[in-house]
């Protein structure tokens, strides 16, 4: 990772035309040019949470007008903008040529680049996704398809650039091999005792973010899965003694991860597997990787440009849930309750109560900010985790 | 109808809708604020707005059971309103793409009014929100009003027109314009903000035919000689704010030059040719319809706009009425007071949340201040 940050800045600096995107815009058409390299401000404002220095950071961008009541991300990230990356482990983000935004994940992500595209007068390109009531219908793959084609021009006039569709199959492979190999690390979590947690995907998802479509992405999945499997046959389990086995449904709460795994394993429970990370290389509805035929890569970047939660509605998130605490035998679920991010937390209390319902299993609602640690009490936080793992406990007796 | 009337209409929206339903119409609520009103009146269906609800709930209990309390007042009294005794009215639902929470929202109410024996119909559409100059949206518009049109045929087992379409758009031309006039005389100062936003807002729950009627009687008999001494302001965000903080604004002397309100400057500010294709019709309304910030492709146009609008409507300050949690507004303020700054005009921001409607006391004084310094700084400007 540190390598992929110094890569960009170096490249960036040496000319390179520098994209900032969304999450879930197809990166691996940046590597269809000879010269264009991106950066992934949200994961860049998670690893800034994962250091500590998230609260900082949005209370720089409060200071400059921006509410505390914005996502957290998009503070963190504002802030560090406006003071030139001088607090960031990365030493910030280049500057970029082009903003790419994607509105299924979060519409907000179209205002939050609106940011900058007022403030550097850079060219902003918002890709539309329809959101996912039901699977992705075939009009608005083809809507997607478009935006694809159109947004490539973009990038030829604007970098003066030539596209390659060679250089974009290629990099569409690596990120396939690679989601394969993920899959094969989440599926460790079968194991009782696991010998991943929810912590180490939440870490270990961010090459899939900076590294889209990279050789390196396809090297790095593949040795985490083989790691995986070794430590599950030598029987070196992070909870040994594990005794609860939870779900988690929200983004990370970043600043948390050593903390908040640390303490759950003393209490021999591991959250085994997250909504957040068995996403990755999916389609609506389910955990299952997409089965791409390895043809059109245009058709797999539109296809799994829904491969989050954030773009299904409730009954789509719930099969996803319900089939995946059925495989990871799931004891309890946690819903973090994420005041930065309403696109997935808003559902959460019908949903909590239909999944306690329908698969007769207890289920707790946390606070959290994802990347603001002011907005998180530790305390409030386990007191219902602890009431959870009772709850467990009695359903057992 | 004047302010009491409409005042009485907000406050019991239901009582609006049984008397509509006894004339057999059928109640379609839509949200967010921009639905294809003019397709559905003229299919035979009346379409209710869902905003600007707080008037006519009473508390949040039901809304509590589905919606975090860190979802917009907006959300929460939609939420409430259907969920309660209220929504069994609602003979449909129709949404479309809007921010983050009201998408999450067809499914809550979707599921409340299952668990609750209700089975309403859902109707849903996706409103493109790619730059135009990037994108063009205007095939994928029209097939999902195709769908739309189909939808609603098949639930309400009503058709299509062209006929009636044409008929139904020229009534809201004419809802639109008297708006327009309503806003221009509240611009001199003939016409209180209080009542133009009470009568426009509870036209919301009226078919176009009584919301015309309701804007002449508004007008009507109204002083368009010489306007009262007062200060002129611009007005903006999602909502109007609350009443009684209007009623603090128009006691301070400040009248509304000019409104950025997405329940009305942005709602009424722009009304289509007449065509008999409802496809080419929206497509024209929302490429060229008052900028809003729910409305994504227009974030660029919007700024110029605004900053034309203070300009033309010689507004001497500017107050943003933030409705707390709303992302889209609150991503822009800071820019626009910027850029108002620079411009010499100054700002005041209200921040409210849902239990504020009450709670004057600091915002009158706020108010005040802000008059005060317009009057003595002849704006921004020392005088």
């Amino acid at each position: 990772m540190t390598d992929g940050y110094m890569n960009l800045h170096r490249r960036a600096g040496e000319g390179a035309f520098c994209v900032w995107i969304a999450i879930n815009v197809p990166a691996e058409i940046f590597s269809g040019f000879e010269n264009v390299v991106y950066a992934v401000p949200e994961s860049h404002s998670a690893m800034c949470a994962g250091k500590g220095i998230g609260a900082a950071m949005c209370e720089k961008a409060e200071k400059i007008g921006y509410s505390m009541d914005l996502c957290s991300y998009a503070r963190i990230d504002i802030g560090n903008a406006a003071d030139g990356g001088k607090d960031s482990p990365t030493f910030g983000l280049p500057k970029p040529d082009l903003l790419v935004s994607n509105n299924n994940n979060c519409a907000l992500l179209a205002k939050w680049f609106d940011v900058h595209h007022r403030e550097w007068s850079v060219p902003h390109f918002i890709m539309d996704i329809p959101f996912c009531y039901e699977p992705q219908k075939a009009g608005d793959h083809d809507y997607i398809v478009t935006q694809i084609h159109e947004l490539i021009r973009f990038i030829e006039d604007a970098s003066g650039q030539a596209f390659d569709v060679n250089g974009f199959q290629g990099a569409v492979h690596h990120t396939w091999n690679g989601i394969r190999h993920w899959k094969r690390f989440l599926a460790c979590a079968r194991h009782k005792p696991s010998p991943v947690t929810a912590f180490d995907s939440f870490v270990h998802m961010a090459p899939f973010l900076t590294l889209r479509g990279t050789p390196e992405l396809e090297a790095h999945y593949s040795l985490l899965a083989d790691e995986a499997e070794k430590m599950m046959e030598r029987g070196d389990f992070p909870v040994p003694g594990e005794t609860y086995r939870l779900f988690w449904d929200n983004i990370a709460p970043w600043h948390q991860l050593r903390k908040m795994s640390g303490r759950l394993a003393k209490m021999d429970t591991n959250i085994v597997g997250a909504s957040y990370t068995s996403c990755m290389g999916t389609v609506e509805g389910s955990f299952d990787l997409y089965n791409w035929d390895e043809k059109d890569p245009f058709d797999y970047v539109a296809r799994t440009m829904n491969a989050y939660m954030c773009p299904h509605g409730m009954e789509l998130r719930h099969d996803s849930m319900k089939k995946a605490i059925e495989d990871l035998s799931i004891d309890g679920v946690v819903f973090a309750s994420n005041r930065s991010c309403k696109p997935y937390s808003i559902t959460q209390i019908d949903q909590q109560k239909r999944i306690s319902k329908q698969l007769n299993i207890p289920a707790a609602m946390i606070e959290v900010d994802h990347a603001d640690v002011r907005k998180y009490s530790e305390e409030n936080a386990f007191l219902r985790i602890e009431a959870l793992l009772e709850r467990i406990d009695a359903q057992r007796a | 109808m004047d302010k009491k009337e409409a005042d009485v209409i907000r406050s019991d929206i239901e009582r609006a809708i049984i008397g509509q339903k006894k004339q057999g119409k059928k109640i379609i609520g839509c949200f967010p604020l921009y639905p294809p009103v003019e397709l559905f009146e003229s299919m035979g269906l009346l379409p209710l707005t869902l905003w600007n609800l707080n008037a006519s709930i009473h508390g949040l209990t039901e809304s509590d059971k589905h919606v975090q309390n860190y979802s917009c007042g907006i959300a929460r009294e939609l939420v409430q309103f259907v969920l309660s005794g209220t929504g069994e009215l609602l003979d449909g639902i129709f949404s479309y793409n809007a921010c983050d929470t009201l998408r999450n929202l067809p499914e809550i109410l979707a599921l409340g009014n299952k668990d609750a024996g209700r089975n309403i119909p859902m109707l849903r559409m996706h409103l493109p929100q790619v730059n135009p100059s990037q994108v063009n949206p205007d095939e994928y518009l029209k097939n999902e009003i195709a769908r739309l049109i189909e939808a609603t045929e098949n639930a309400f087992g009503t058709g299509f027109s062209e006929e009636n379409f044409v008929i139904t758009v020229k009534k809201y031309r004419r809802m639109r314009s008297l708006c327009l006039d309503a806003e221009q005389l509240v611009a001199r100062g003939a016409l209180s903000f209080g009542s133009f936003c009470s009568v426009v807002l509870a036209n919301y729950a009226l078919p176009v035919e009584e919301q015309i009627k309701h804007l002449e009687g508004l007008i009507a008999g109204k002083d368009t000689g010489n306007p009262p001494a007062t200060t002129g302001v611009m007005v903006s965000g999602i909502m109007p704010p609350p009443a009684a903080v209007v009623k603090a604004m128009e006691k301070s002397n400040l009248c509304v030059a000019a409104n950025d309100i997405g329940s009305l400057g942005r709602s009424y500010g722009y009304s289509p040719e007449i065509t008999t294709d409802p496809g080419d019709y929206y497509a024209e309304l929302f490429a060229k319809r008052r900028p809003c910030t729910t409305l994504l492709y227009q974030s660029d146009r919007r700024i110029q706009a605004f900053l034309d609008t203070v300009k033309r409507s010689r507004a001497k300050g500017v107050v943003f009425s933030g409705e707390k949690f709303c992302e889209y507004e609150y991503f822009e303020f800071p820019y626009l007071e910027k850029r108002l700054k620079e411009e010499g005009v100054p700002t005041l921001f209200l921040e409210f949340s849902v239990d504020d409607t009450d709670n004057v006391g600091a915002y009158s004084t706020r108010v005040e201040a802000f008059a005060e310094m317009l009057d003595k700084t002849d704006g921004g400007k020392e005088a």
